[in-house]
């Protein structure tokens, strides 16, 4: 049985399924749901409610022989830091204790003095791929981090052969700023020339000055890096100005919000190197991976975000982490979590790299990710199977 | 002004003080953490109205002195492992030299110009936090500042400790206004907003005044950005944009009450608020900010203060009260 076939009519019976005295265990959902970061937050944050709900419908949690339901407290950060840490401090005032999120870049590392210190809060990092904010103490991530991202460039570079390339990147994105260095070196020992390092910021949207220089270089490939509004404006006012290379992105980019600033056929060919996300998964037909797009159509009319399968993961990482610890002390889940074997969690979607003896995490609490590279064909990604396996 | 206001202003003050911090320590974390925002906000709002509201020069480079203030503190406690209480006033005499040396710069213009060369120096002032990165973690921000130390007699958590010292932080500052204001310099600071160039008709030093103002409230932008960045134990860039800092302190000034000193701390309260407030539905919280100031600056243009004035004295008297309406010149 598909995981979340006839999940209305579960839901529904869930309060039937689930006993009346199971205890409530609240899940802290730390996503921007609204702001500049919402098209990337609110689809994590309804994929974190589908997860609850498929969870409580199959009656809950079992902690040292009790039974528990999970609950949900949602709280925006607007992608901004501090309202960011104001949200946090809200959720450990209600006594939330286990925390998925956030998002952003900006967000990640002002929440993780915070968490870091306290022995009260279990995070598990379902979005920003900053480097640093994970401890593996009690401070984990099941996302990638930028420098994951960039293993994919390099496999493309490597499997393509490009001769140069000129990196247009967003400057307020501290993640890509923080790897560029890294990368423009990994780059150069395969032979690529950097022809130039551009900068822009999100909500630019005329890059004719920058592009009329990039083209002028004519490198062989433009990579772009940050947001997918300002990479698809980017790339189509390239293609304008004459730019005859590839394309290559390095961005969660759902194709309704790249399709609102350039044509499908400006887009054809295009890669994109990310670790593979719903829609490449959905591709490469993941069973799963459809049952949770075709859960979150039919709850909330539009397809899942890119990023909903790892928000669907740190639930299941979260329950999976506390039925073996037995406990619902945090030191005690920490301790899970840290110990977790990908095994262990068989309802995972993403396709995660074992760590010696199996485990999810290494030894800073975070996961590797698969390298992935897909490539824009009609109406949006597909996995680029000639490039990376 | 009499002595004796003064000293009345004093103890109300601390009053209020003693007051909003017994009953900010009896909040859980959440809570005290927004009252904690609010007086950092607050602060900042009453140093900016020492120059706004007595100068009438709008500085829109306070957003970077905040940032500069907290860069400052962040440095000196995280890289040059100074104690919190030496690295508070180092940050403001660095803020408010940077404030000495943009008031010499821009108070060659007057008015719109006076604007728009501050709202360049403020652009400048973000671009060096996120260009000097080696100093400032640049956008990826300045990790790991120590929190303000706490003496072990003092029987509160480091939550609680915080709140005190943002409250305590907005005393000291209101009440050194309040001084600024009272002064010779602050006599020639209202000369200067009211007709700039009778002041000078009448020999005031209005050179010497405008930066004081300046300076006084650099200084004070400074401190508090030292406290926000230790409560926060981390600082980026993008809290000290000028398009958020830099107009946020407008708006609170503007929705307070500019000139009046306590105007402003409740346009912070009011407006520190109101966005968590609205968290359930946050997607209308910067449209009710924006609503927020349309209406005092059409109906309102005095500020809260100036609705509270006028509330009490309909008490006293039983009179019927209206806001000044826009363009309405002060007494």
């Amino acid at each position: 049985m598909k995981p979340f076939s006839g999940i209305g009519a579960a839901c529904a019976l869930a309060m039937l399924a689930t006993p009346l005295w199971a205890d409530e265990i609240v899940v802290g959902d730390l996503h921007p749901i609204t702001g500049p970061a919402n098209f990337y937050g609110l689809p994590e944050s309804r994929a974190i409610q589908l997860a609850v709900e498929e969870i409580n419908a199959a009656g809950g949690l079992s902690v040292g022989g009790e039974s528990h339901t999970f609950r949900i407290q949602t709280e925006d950060t607007q992608a901004n830091p501090t309202v960011g840490v104001s949200a946090l401090k809200k959720l450990v005032s209600s006594d939330v204790r286990f925390v998925i999120g956030p998002l952003s870049s900006g967000v990640g590392p002002a929440l993780f003095p915070i968490i870091d210190r306290s022995d009260a809060i279990t995070q598990i990092i379902d979005g920003t791929i900053a480097e640093g904010v994970t401890n593996g103490r009690n401070i984990f991530r099941n996302q990638a981090t930028v420098s994951q991202y960039d293993v994919s460039v390099v496999a493309l570079f490597k499997a393509k052969g490009y001769g140069s390339v000129t990196m247009m990147t967003d400057r307020f994105h501290a993640g890509f700023v923080g790897t560029q260095p890294a990368l423009a070196a990994s780059l150069k020992e395969l032979g690529a020339e950097i022809a130039g390092e551009e900068g822009y910021k999100l909500g630019d949207t005329d890059f004719s000055a920058t592009l009329t220089r990039v083209a002028s270089r004519n490198p062989d490939v433009l990579l772009i890096r940050g947001y997918p509004a300002e990479g698809a404006l980017i790339t189509k006012q390239a293609r304008q100005l004459g730019f005859e290379g590839q394309v290559v992105w390095e961005m969660v980019s759902p194709p309704s919000t790249v399709l609102k600033n350039i044509s499908a056929a400006e887009m054809e060919g295009v890669y994109n190197c990310i670790p593979a996300t719903t829609e490449d998964y959905i591709a490469l037909g993941n069973e799963k991976a459809i049952a949770l797009e075709e859960a979150y159509r039919a709850r909330f009319n539009e397809p899942a975000g890119e990023l909903s399968v790892l928000s669907y993961d740190a639930v299941h990482i979260l329950k999976a982490a506390i039925e073996k610890a037995g406990s619902l002390e945090n030191a005690a889940v920490n301790a899970a979590l840290a110990d977790l074997t990908v095994e262990e969690v068989p309802q995972l979607i993403s396709d995660y790299v074992p760590g010696e003896g199996g485990q999810l995490f290494d030894d800073k609490g975070q996961v590797t990710l698969r390298s992935a590279v897909s490539v824009w064909q009609g109406e949006g990604w597909h996995p680029a199977t000639d490039v990376i396996r | 002004m009499p002595r004796t206001d003064l000293l009345r202003v004093t103890v109300a003050a601390v009053a209020l003080f003693l007051v909003a911090a017994t009953l900010a320590l009896r909040l859980d974390d959440y809570l005290l953490y927004v009252v904690t925002l609010g007086a950092i906000f607050a602060t900042l709002a009453v140093s900016f109205d020492v120059l706004l509201g007595y100068t009438g020069y709008l500085s829109l480079a306070h957003g970077a002195l905040f940032g500069v203030g907290a860069y400052a503190c962040g440095i000196l406690t995280a890289h040059h492992g100074w104690p919190f209480w030496a690295a508070l006033p180092a940050a403001g005499l660095v803020a408010g030299a940077a404030g000495a040396v943009i008031a010499l710069l821009a108070f060659r213009t007057r008015g719109l110009y006076f604007a728009v060369l501050t709202l360049g120096i403020g652009l400048i002032g973000h671009q060096l936090f996120l260009v000097l990165a080696g100093l400032t973690g640049g956008v990826g921000g300045f990790v790991g500042i120590p929190s303000p130390g706490r003496p072990d007699w003092v029987p509160l958590d480091q939550n609680g400790w915080n709140a005190l010292l943002a409250l305590a932080l907005l005393l000291a500052t209101f009440l050194a206004a309040q001084l600024f204001v009272r002064s010779r310099l602050g006599a020639a600071c209202l000369a200067v907003r009211e007709d700039l160039t009778l002041a000078q008709a009448l020999g005031i030093r209005v050179g010497q005044a405008r930066l004081a103002a300046f300076v006084f409230s650099a200084i004070f932008t400074g401190f508090a950005g030292a406290l926000f960045a230790a409560i926060s134990n981390f600082v980026a860039p993008e809290s000290f944009t000028v398009l958020g800092a830099g107009f946020q302190l407008v708006a609170l000034v503007v929705v307070g009450g500019m000139g009046t000193l306590w105007g402003p701390i409740l346009g912070a309260a009011l407006l520190t608020a109101l966005p968590e407030a609205l968290r359930v539905a946050s997607g209308y919280s910067l449209m009710a900010y924006g609503v927020l100031l349309l209406v005092f600056v059409i109906f309102a243009p005095r500020g809260l203060a100036s609705l509270a004035t006028a509330g009490l004295a309909r008490l006293r008297t039983g009179a019927g009260f209206r806001a000044a309406p826009a363009g309405e010149r002060r007494p």
